[in-house]
């Protein structure tokens, strides 16, 4: 897959960019190159950051620029020729979605029931594209468009860790307490940002997902 | 060895320079705002250029020591005072312990940083300091020719030299944004002409400032991309906001410059209300500028390894 575009960030931060949209077979190059580039480390090379449809690497003053790209392009080449990697599998998501503070107002804005929301919520599997905002927040697609809404206008101050959110296209997890402006659909027991634990993310880029809906009683027990 | 925070005035914390590796995690890289005068506080205290140092944003902050240390402040955001000493910057102190270390109003710049010889250890690097919290260094006796180890605090005779005012304008660099090309030519103007007043909503992770810019020359929306130190974001209300030192790591606005990584240091050092002003430069007037500011520190670290 040919770059799009070349640009630095910073002196000594560099992104390709594979596309402007957010596309499943694009983020799947994304992340091989990422793979690829953390296995292959150059002289210089700091760490790359993989988003929905680029790849950002940073690197020291001891290598320039025009030298990363030139090594970062012969890797992308030589991904189109390597094997990719297999489908990953696929990791549960118990969720609570009796907690789920926005499910009442957005079942009306819908036009669905509840029942029917969960459902929809439920009957997916979804691939985390990329992890920013806050430390472990996964950016998951693709929502079906019978859920799609726009962002709160008002974000929420304080969003309890844990809630399963969705806006746009996307679904997320708020990792810790943060304001945020998603509609929370549910909250899921498991500790998906742990600093003591390693990894510290429960999920990462390229993961695939599927959330499975749990009872009050199940959640107090899960967490 | 320890330092206890007695009051953490305004903002104070322990910051080394950066943690790198887990930015694909949205773990931002952080570290201290001004690299320039945290490295020149370690250098004076013999310290890795790069040790943990104490940075406290503005005045208010008070430090208790319980054992005697060698220390250095720097930087430009208070006066140090022990009763009615003023305790002079960019020279290695001595500190015999028992001296209570207030930081006092100076109205010059915005962060000052502490380096003690031996290094700082605090489990939670990056974190607002609260009253009680107690900062550990190396246990181990340092000693400095030319200072003394008394009863009484120790000045040494020399001090750094350089020109402070190099951290204290407010012209800053800045190169083309990856979606400059998106800006009408009028606001493209606007960047490079317009003075800016730094908002008060601004912190370790970035400056607002209060001036609106003109816009986009179409309504465009950009899908989620990396962001680190030193972009400039264009906000949907208009403002620009500066990416500093608790950069998230991802954004979705449009990146319409980028801050010479050289002159991160000078708006480390611009307070809330501050006037600031962009000049146009180039990435290779900018890779420059950061060699030249790694050898003036390296000329420093010589000029001190003579003492």
């Amino acid at each position: 897959m040919e770059c799009t575009r070349i640009y630095s960030i910073h002196d000594r931060a560099v992104t390709f960019e594979f596309a402007e949209i957010i596309s499943e077979a694009i983020n799947i190059h994304v992340i091989a190159l990422k793979a690829y580039t953390d296995r292959h480390p150059f002289k210089g090379f700091i760490e790359s950051v993989p988003s929905y449809s680029s790849l950002t690497i940073y690197f020291n003053h001891t290598v320039t620029k025009d030298e990363v790209i030139q090594t970062i392009s012969t890797y992308n080449n030589q991904l189109s020729t390597d094997t990719r990697n297999p489908t990953p599998d696929c990791k549960i998501i118990p969720v609570c979605y009796e907690m789920g503070e926005d499910l009442p107002s957005i079942a009306d804005e819908l036009d669905l029931t509840k029942e029917k929301i969960i459902d929809l919520h439920c009957s997916h599997t979804y691939r985390v594209y990329m992890i920013g905002f806050t430390p472990g927040f996964p950016y998951m697609g693709t929502l079906t468009s019978a859920l799609h809404l726009p962002r709160k206008k008002t974000p929420a101050l304080k969003i309890e860790p844990g809630s399963v959110a969705i806006a746009g296209n996307q679904t997320g997890i708020y990792p810790t307490a943060s304001p945020g402006g998603w509609h929370i659909i549910g909250r899921t027991p498991i500790a998906i940002f742990d600093k003591k634990r390693n990894p510290s993310c429960f999920l990462e880029a390229g993961d695939h997902v599927r959330f499975e809906p749990i009872a009050k009683n199940e959640f107090d027990v899960l967490k | 060895m320890s330092i206890t925070i007695v009051k953490p005035g305004i903002s104070t914390t322990v910051q080394d320079f950066g943690r790198w590796g887990n930015q694909s995690m949205g773990q931002s890289i952080g570290g201290v705002m001004d690299e320039v005068s945290a490295s020149i506080a370690n250098i004076i205290c013999k310290n890795d250029q790069h040790a943990p140092v104490i940075e406290m944003t503005l005045h208010g902050t008070e430090l208790l020591f319980n054992e005697d240390a060698f220390i250095a402040f720097s930087g430009f955001g208070a006066e140090a005072m022990a009763d009615e000493t003023i305790l002079p910057f960019y020279k290695l102190l001595f500190i015999p312990a028992g001296t209570l270390i207030r930081m006092k109003p100076k109205n010059k710049g915005c962060r000052s940083y502490l380096a003690m010889a031996g290094g700082l250890q605090f489990d939670e690097m990056g974190s607002t300091l609260q009253s009680g919290d107690l900062i550990k260094s190396e246990d181990r006796q340092y000693a400095f020719k030319g200072i003394e180890r008394t009863k009484q605090i120790g000045i040494s005779q020399w001090k750094i030299h350089f020109n402070e005012q190099d951290l204290l304008e407010h012209s800053i660099d800045a190169i083309r944004g990856p979606e400059w090309d998106w800006l009408d030519a009028s606001t493209q103007e606007e960047l490079f002409t317009k003075p800016f007043i730094v908002s008060t909503q601004s912190n370790r992770m970035g400056y607002r400032l209060n001036e609106k810019v003109g816009g986009l020359k179409e309504k465009k929306e950009m899908i989620s991309t990396a962001v680190t130190k030193g972009i400039v974001q264009l906000t949907h209300e208009g403002n620009p906001v500066i990416l500093m030192a608790d950069a998230q790591t991802t954004g979705g606005y449009p990146r319409i410059l980028r801050i010479a990584p050289a002159h991160i240091a000078k708006l480390a050092q611009c307070k809330p209300g501050d006037s600031i002003k962009f000049n146009q430069i180039t990435e290779d007037v900018s890779i420059l500028q950061s060699n030249a500011q790694r050898s003036l520190l390296n000329k420093i670290k010589s000029s001190i390894d003579l003492i």
